[in-house]
């Protein structure tokens, strides 16, 4: 009987359900053996829930009105004009806007009509998961700038508008004391927005990185610790919040 | 047993005429939205690649595809403009209905005109914000995919 580590291709055709019952014995006797392996094989788990989730053909929220729904130029749902409407004030009056000399000649809102009302208040649409697991510093500075722009807007118009953002993997580097690019940035947009932005770290990857390569995690003040980022993400998702990868 | 093997290869040749047609799946109707903010050209071919799968496995006249681009994703439409597979993948997916949307953030931020700077963009192209038109999207019933 082989003892060595299964391959990737077998671990994946486990996770899958790909082997017969006496393959799956011997595979999972294996791998309940090594806590390095059970832990891949978790991960692996969690990745595949997550594809799934992602194609899962998820009804859409119900809308407390009736109305159409006409892709373009049609009626939007209120909680889009909210952010539509939400959106074109802050880019017209560059609420915000931590770029230098914003152009307002150059805006141009094509999305909605908005001579659309502001109806009541926003609900879907207004919170949204982001998802960092990259330590893409051009991807983050972006994501800073637009988190930063969307809470200004938002705040301005007193509408409802919650960003989670969760970090894991390489991702957590931006909450880090150690590494991150932007600690002061965080720190301000957290202050700035305590109820309605939050930033929260994975715990799987914070205990990952102390077993596998001796790093003892200290986190920015401001980061929020959370059990699992995936967990997270996929919690989320279920309960209606927007998902949007970094 | 020349009977079978004619019959074999008529299938085999049918399937080839209808590609697809031995993995028939309906899917009924799709609306995706594809998110892309990252610049390298080769990422962003592939992702093109990805939407054209999307659409061969579903039917054009079944899907309702948007791309949003901002930060570094505008490179794409920038890049489009100098590397001609690149333009041909995005004229292609056009043909086929997919709106490629563009985010105002970004266009201000990185003081880019739209008509020389990007490949084939208009102004009603623009979308005030790129995050918050992936969030508008998904309320609207989008399938959110990050190539």
């Amino acid at each position: 009987m082989k003892t060595d580590k299964p391959s990737e291709e077998i671990l994946n055709a486990f996770v899958d359900g790909e082997f017969c019952p006496e393959e799956r014995l011997a595979t999972l006797k294996q791998i309940s053996a090594d806590e390095q392996l059970s832990r891949e094989v978790c991960d692996l788990c969690q990745l595949k829930e997550m594809v799934n989730l992602a194609y899962e053909r998820v009804p859409p929220p119900p809308l407390r009105h009736a109305r159409g729904r006409s892709a373009r130029g049609g009626l939007l749902g209120p909680a889009a004009a909210a952010v539509v409407m939400m959106l074109s004030v802050a880019g017209i009056t560059g609420v915000g806007l931590s770029l230098q000399e914003p152009a307002p000649q150059t805006v141009r809102v094509s999305t909605a009509d908005l001579s659309q009302p502001l109806h009541g208040t926003m609900r879907e649409a207004s919170r949204i998961l982001l998802h960092v697991n990259t330590a893409d510093v051009e991807r983050i500075a972006n994501m800073l700038d637009e988190v930063e722009l969307l809470m200004a807007a938002a705040e301005q118009q007193g509408v409802a508008l919650q960003i989670q953002v969760v970090t894991h993997g390489e991702g957590l580097a931006l909450l880090r004391e150690d590494v991150s690019p932007f600690p002061q940035r965080v720190a301000m947009l957290a202050e700035r927005f305590p109820h309605h932005l939050s930033f929260t770290a994975c715990l799987n990857t914070i205990e990952r990185l102390r077993r596998e390569e001796n790093i003892h995690v200290r986190l920015l003040p401001a980061a929020q610790v959370i059990n699992s980022g995936v967990a997270e993400v996929i919690r989320r998702q279920s309960q209606g919040w927007a998902y949007i990868q970094v | 047993m020349k009977k079978i093997l004619v019959s074999l290869m008529a299938l085999a040749a049918l399937m080839m005429v209808l590609p697809g047609t031995a993995l028939a799946v309906d899917y009924g109707k799709q609306k995706v939205v594809y998110h892309i903010n990252g610049g390298d050209p080769q990422q962003n071919q592939l992702a093109m690649r990805n939407i054209q799968n999307h659409i061969n496995a579903v039917g054009a006249e079944n899907m309702d595809i948007k791309v949003v681009m901002h930060g570094a994703g505008l490179n794409l439409l920038i890049n489009a403009k100098e590397n001609a597979d690149l333009r041909a993948s995005v004229d292609n997916l056009k043909m086929q209905n997919v709106e490629f949307q563009i985010c105002n953030n970004t266009i201000v931020g990185r003081k880019l005109d739209l008509a020389n700077d990007l490949y084939d963009a208009k102004p009603a192209d623009v979308v005030p914000s790129g995050v918050a038109h992936l969030s508008y999207l998904q309320a609207q019933g989008y399938t959110y995919i990050k190539p």
